[in-house]
């Protein structure tokens, strides 16, 4: 059995250690709890202890020498003269990609001499926010206790490596904190729906639950953790009641600060946010109703219809083209009687009927409405939607161009077809009307 | 205005009401000579005499049940418990014959006494002689409590306490004997159940009782620093309870951390964080946030004895977080 000494991180910020002495030399035996070397940080003076009995071999690190925090300086084997691998010059690759923020490495301390991880238990900041040196950063449970870990650095927490449950090995990177707050945040704190083997972590609850039972603290210990809450979708919304009151009395939803991403619990201070993300959502409707409107358009020849138009003043004293058209866009379709005739200068329902010259004036409310631009020169008239069914004629060259606009509610797209392609009949072969 | 320490208001009060109605008397441990050990009566048996300023054997029981009788029988007695945690001798006298007499008696009999006792700890006197157990006591109906948060208010409160037909027991802290505050030379008494707003601020309201009243207003100074405007009230009576200020201060802030210095677990601050979560909690933006000593027999210790209790800045730190919107330990 060959045990790896390594250098222990001793203070949150602080990447490596000055070896001042040693106090055993190669191939001495030792026992367990001996002092094996003494290590300097920027605060403070620590003795190492053995964490077995064996022989000290393969010390790779002389006194004085500033060695990286998780390094391998030594080990305890089971003879004097035991292989030893070649010393180590990297310090541990961090089990992290090289994409990792700019930014001051917070580590997992070694908390104990023994102890080679330690449990986290859970953050107490969120990824983004803004730190202090002297703000406590994560909670971490050793075999002994359970320790409140410092910053270390003020700045912006722009990358937390590991979430609460997870056992760190010490000396690994697990946090890093920058100068400038960044958009670009790795965030591996929380894991939902994971199965934790400590902490209780229901998503919806704030956990309270006290450190796993094999260490047996007494009730003296509060080990409480806090677990910034990251609610997966789906789950409840957490907001303080005064938040969710006003919310409910202006009539905004929640919801929308949870799609938005808005870390939780909301508090009041969330109320102008879900204000402005609640007017961005009411601005799209425009677009959805008009996916529901159908748009079809026909084209006939011109010539039939005026000769038509001409023939009918001349034969029946008819002249009243709207009368005409309404008549005949009445009959298009079985539903519709009070047609709606415009032009630019004046509206008028009418009663449509078959005949032309029973179609009359009418109070009624229109049910299809014909836009006449025939004597303008509009060409094309797409005017937003309306309830009611419109079809807009207009005049291009020798043909008559038919639009209709019919929100899906009014007309199906079957009964729309029919009905333009009806009129559209009507007006290339208006004899057919008299028929 | 002149200032006097909380031991020569009660001095005071006592004498007055003394010199009001003869009916009024005290009796304990050591209170005619020595004037108690506190020293807070001294003076008075030599102008009422042995008859009405009675030094008794060490036995809180018997004389805590003369005090009983005697206010059954006509008389207005202020019986003087030495420390706060001698109540648990008291308790069957005070809890089951003199809160439930009135009742029980149709209404016939009345126990206008008053028990004065003290609390507060940090005088490194340890867990038998450093209990704040007021809880204990409001928790029976029947009798009233009252808690004075300065001279001012120890004066006042009990004179209020010994006119009142009702068994009322004033704590006050043992630590602010020798504390000034300014007392007016004319005669007032203090209502009961009229809480006292004594700053005034809209971020967050500091609810404290007795001594930390001004734990709570030492709190509302650093917050002041952190852009914070913090309310702090004195309910002076636990019961009764001015619920009404109360409500309407947490209705107003959204925040509220009641702090008082008897341990946190089914205590004062309890009832009183739970009385404004059941009344303003539409109107609340953080939860109702308890802090009373901690859960454990006081320690004798020094350095272990100062952080049993709240202090300004472990307020200040709470009230930080709350209005911060972080979540707090629950310990």
């Amino acid at each position: 059995m060959r045990h790896e000494i390594i250098m222990p991180a001793l203070g949150m910020s602080q990447d490596t250690g000055t070896l001042l002495a040693w106090h055993k030399s190669e191939g001495e035996a030792v026992a367990a709890g001996d002092i094996l070397f003494e290590v300097e940080t920027d605060k403070t003076t620590m003795e190492v202890e053995a964490p077995a009995a064996g022989f000290v071999v393969g010390i790779s690190a002389e006194a004085g020498a500033e060695v990286p925090v998780g390094n391998v300086i030594a080990y305890i084997a089971d003879t004097a003269d035991a292989d030893v691998p070649a010393a180590e010059s990297a310090a541990p690759t961090p089990a992290v990609a090289d994409a990792l923020p700019e930014g001051n490495q917070v580590i997992m301390p070694t908390l104990g001499m023994a102890q080679d991880s330690g449990l986290l238990i859970g953050w107490a900041k969120q990824a983004g926010d803004q730190v202090d040196a002297e703000d406590v950063l994560f909670e971490v449970e050793t075999d002994k206790s359970v320790a409140e870990v410092t910053a270390g650095h003020s700045g912006y927490l722009v990358a937390r490596l590991a979430a609460a449950g997870d056992e760190v090995p010490t000396g690994e990177v697990i946090a890093i904190i920058a100068a400038e707050p960044s958009a670009a945040l790795i965030d591996r704190g929380y894991q939902a729906g994971t199965a934790m083997s400590a902490s209780d972590k229901a998503a919806d609850t704030i956990p309270a639950a006290s450190a796993p039972t094999e260490t047996a603290s007494s009730k003296a210990a509060p080990t409480a953790s806090i677990q910034p809450l990251l609610a997966p979708a789906g789950a409840r919304i957490l907001a303080s009641p005064k938040l969710k009151r006003m919310a409910m009395e202006a009539g905004l939803d929640l919801q929308l600060l949870a799609d938005a991403g808005v870390p939780q619990p909301y508090h009041v201070s969330d109320l102008v946010q879900l204000k402005e993300l609640s007017k961005a959502a009411t601005q799209a409707p425009s677009g959805v109703f008009a996916a529901q409107t159908l748009e079809i358009s026909a084209v006939v020849d011109a010539g039939a219809f005026n000769e038509f138009v001409l023939w009918l003043e001349a034969n029946a004293g008819i002249s009243n083209q709207a009368q005409i058209l309404a008549s005949m866009l009445g009959s298009s379709h079985a539903a519709f009687t009070q047609i709606g005739v415009a032009t630019l200068w004046e509206t008028q329902v009418y009663q449509a009927h078959q005949q032309i010259s029973g179609t009359s004036v009418s109070e009624a409310a229109e049910e299809l409405h014909l836009r006449d631009l025939r004597g303008t020169f509009i060409e094309i008239a797409t005017l937003g939607n309306s309830a009611v069914p419109r079809v807009t004629l207009t005049r291009r060259g020798d043909q008559l161009h038919l639009q209709l606009s019919a929100p899906e509610s009014a007309l199906s797209a079957a009964d729309a077809l029919g009905l333009l392609n009806n009129f559209a009949e009507r007006l290339a072969d208006p004899m057919r009307q008299l028929l | 205005m002149r200032q006097i320490t909380l031991s020569q208001a009660v001095n005071e009060a006592l004498a007055e009401e003394m010199r009001r109605d003869e009916t009024v008397f005290i009796i304990g441990e050591d209170v005619a000579e020595a004037g108690t050990p506190f020293k807070i009566l001294s003076g008075l048996v030599e102008e009422f005499g042995t008859n009405r300023v009675i030094d008794t054997p060490i036995s809180e029981p018997g004389f805590m049940g003369m005090g009983v009788g005697a206010a059954m029988t006509g008389m207005r007695p202020v019986v003087d418990l030495m420390f706060g945690d001698f109540i648990f001798l008291v308790m069957d006298q005070l809890c089951n014959q003199a809160a439930k007499t009135h009742y029980m008696s149709g209404g016939k009999l009345n126990v206008p006494m008053v028990l004065r006792t003290n609390l507060g700890a940090t005088r490194r006197s340890a867990a038998q002689h450093s209990q704040s157990l007021h809880a204990i006591v409001a928790h029976i109906p029947g009798v009233k409590v009252a808690l004075p948060s300065s001279a001012y208010e120890a004066k006042g409160l009990l004179k209020t306490a010994i006119r009142d037909d009702n068994p009322v027991v004033i704590f006050e802290d043992k630590l602010m004997y020798q504390d000034k505050a300014e007392v007016p030379e004319e005669e007032y008494c203090i209502p009961f159940g009229v809480a006292n707003v004594k700053r005034e601020g809209t971020d967050i309201t500091l609810i404290g009782t007795s001594s930390m009243v001004q734990v709570c207003e030492a709190a509302a100074k650093l917050l002041e620093a952190d852009g914070i405007s913090a309310e702090v009230i004195d309910p002076r009576t636990i019961v009764p309870l001015d619920e009404k200020t109360l409500i309407e201060s947490a209705k107003k802030t959204s925040r509220v951390i009641v702090v008082d210095e008897g341990h946190q677990s089914f205590g004062v601050t309890s009832e009183i964080a739970s009385r404004i979560n059941e009344k303003a909690f539409y109107y609340l933006d953080a939860p109702a946030v308890r802090m009373g000593a901690m859960d454990v027999p006081i320690p004798f210790s020094p350095a272990l004895e100062d952080i049993t209790v709240p202090t300004a800045e472990g307020v200040a730190e709470k009230a930080r977080k709350l209005v911060r919107g972080e979540l707090i330990h629950a310990a």
